[in-house]
């Protein structure tokens, strides 16, 4: 399974150690999943006004847990390091505590994007050494023991402000219902929120009356990369509707050629984000047009794809009525742009 | 070192100061070793198109990205040998 959002990746991994429950339906927040664009059209994976209430309030519809900020935001930095520590030194065993922190002030740890700040989400644990904590990164497949003076000095970036806990005691089973009305919720067939911001930075950056200048564009698309591996959740909701009904996934060609076409709208954002850089960095508008047509190309490509889920979902919502007779009733509206 | 390398080694010296230019060699990995994230890994690649006339196939972005200096060199050579000459 590709990781794809930090803070899913985090509650999710409460689930997966769960027996009989599925992670994989919560990703259908993923793929479109907030972002922001500030007033200097510079595009951002995070903002400071990410809260993530969407994301806790299906949470808890789907597998009846609550998710509870810890962290307060009218509070100064250090009242909630020490609100962290006295949650992380006084755990119990079925609490999950999670922390905002930023992971490029921890260079021991991977930080493949070097961006600088990483707001990132972790889940952490205190250990029986008192100066050292467990680290648990499930976004990036990574644990294991580190200095808690570490942990907290990357807490104390000013880049980072957030935290949840969550209980892992009575997780539900995910009724058929509220899986179909969180995939109503988040599919959004008739448009591409990503793709379309990019168009829209593009053009605050470049003609006569553009905004801001060109040599800025190369910074408004920076974090290209952290938004467009969301873009592999999309894989996660092929497999699950598919295995749901007791189908192959993995290995089937259909979802395999599925897959590519995922991978390629992925990549394709790293063609787009190289032939800005060439158009900002030579100053050359005649090649402004490229760029308009990759991102018409993922347009396409996203469509595409969001027909045959949606598709699949309707294949999927029938099955589960024939199943129980009752379940999954909820309707998307099917009609998917080009 | 090849003149590919060497044109390499020049735009990182250039224009990415935060690369980890004590690293340079053929095997070096591009971001581990020298530090280069992908972004700077797109400058260093059009930096190259536009001062060296030394050109990577835009298809190579989608395959997979160089992960070292000698992936980066042979990407090029490709490019190069791609030009249908006028």
């Amino acid at each position: 399974m590709i990781k794809v959002h930090c803070f899913v990746s985090c509650v999710c991994e409460l689930i997966k150690r769960t027996p009989g429950v599925d992670h994989r339906p919560f990703y259908f927040g993923v793929w479109d999943a907030d972002f922001s664009v500030d007033n200097n059209f510079v595009l951002s994976y995070h903002s400071p006004h990410t809260r993530h209430d969407q994301f806790r309030e299906w949470y808890r519809l789907l597998y009846g847990v609550n998710i509870e900020p810890w962290y307060d935001h009218d509070q100064p930095k250090e009242v909630n390091i020490q609100r962290l520590v006295s949650l992380v030194e006084n755990r119990p065993a079925d609490r999950q505590v999670m922390v905002m922190l930023d992971l490029y002030r921890l260079p021991e740890r991977e930080n493949k994007f070097h961006q600088n700040p990483f707001p990132h989400f972790v889940l952490l644990e205190a250990t029986e050494d008192p100066d050292q904590w467990f680290m648990s990164d499930p976004d990036f497949r990574w644990e294991g023991p580190l200095p808690k003076d570490r942990i907290l000095d990357s807490v104390r970036s000013p880049a980072a402000a957030g935290g949840f806990c969550f209980d892992g005691l009575d997780i539900r089973h995910t009724p058929e219902d509220t899986v179909a009305a969180y995939f109503a919720q988040c599919m959004k067939p008739a448009n591409n929120p990503f793709t379309d911001a990019l168009r829209r930075i593009l053009q605050a950056h470049t003609g006569p009356q553009a905004p801001r200048p060109l040599d800025q564009l190369p910074r408004a698309f920076r974090e290209i990369p952290v938004m467009a591996i969301r873009k592999y959740a999309y894989e996660h909701a092929f497999a699950w509707l598919l295995e749901d009904q007791g189908k192959n996934a993995e290995g089937a060609p259909w979802f395999e050629a599925i897959c590519e076409d995922i991978d390629r709208l992925v990549k394709t954002y790293t063609q787009v984000q190289y032939r800005a850089l060439k158009l900002a960095m030579s100053g050359n508008s005649t090649l402004i047009a490229g760029v308009e047509q990759l991102l018409d190309e993922q347009d396409g490509r996203e469509f595409a794809i969001k027909a045959k889920l949606v598709g699949l979902f309707q294949d999927w919502q029938r099955h589960a009525l024939s199943r129980t007779g009752t379940g999954a009733s909820q309707q998307v509206n099917a009609e998917v742009m080009p | 070192m090849s003149s590919i390398r060497d044109a390499i080694k020049t735009v990182i010296t250039r224009h990415l100061p935060g690369a980890r230019l004590s690293a340079f060699s053929g095997n070096a990995r591009l971001n581990a070793d020298l530090a280069l994230d992908s972004i700077m890994l797109l400058q260093l690649i059009v930096h190259l198109e536009l001062e060296h006339d030394l050109c990577l196939p835009e298809e190579a972005l989608l395959i997979r990205q160089p992960e070292t200096v000698e992936d980066l060199e042979a990407l090029l050579v490709i490019g190069q040998n791609t030009e249908v000459p006028q």
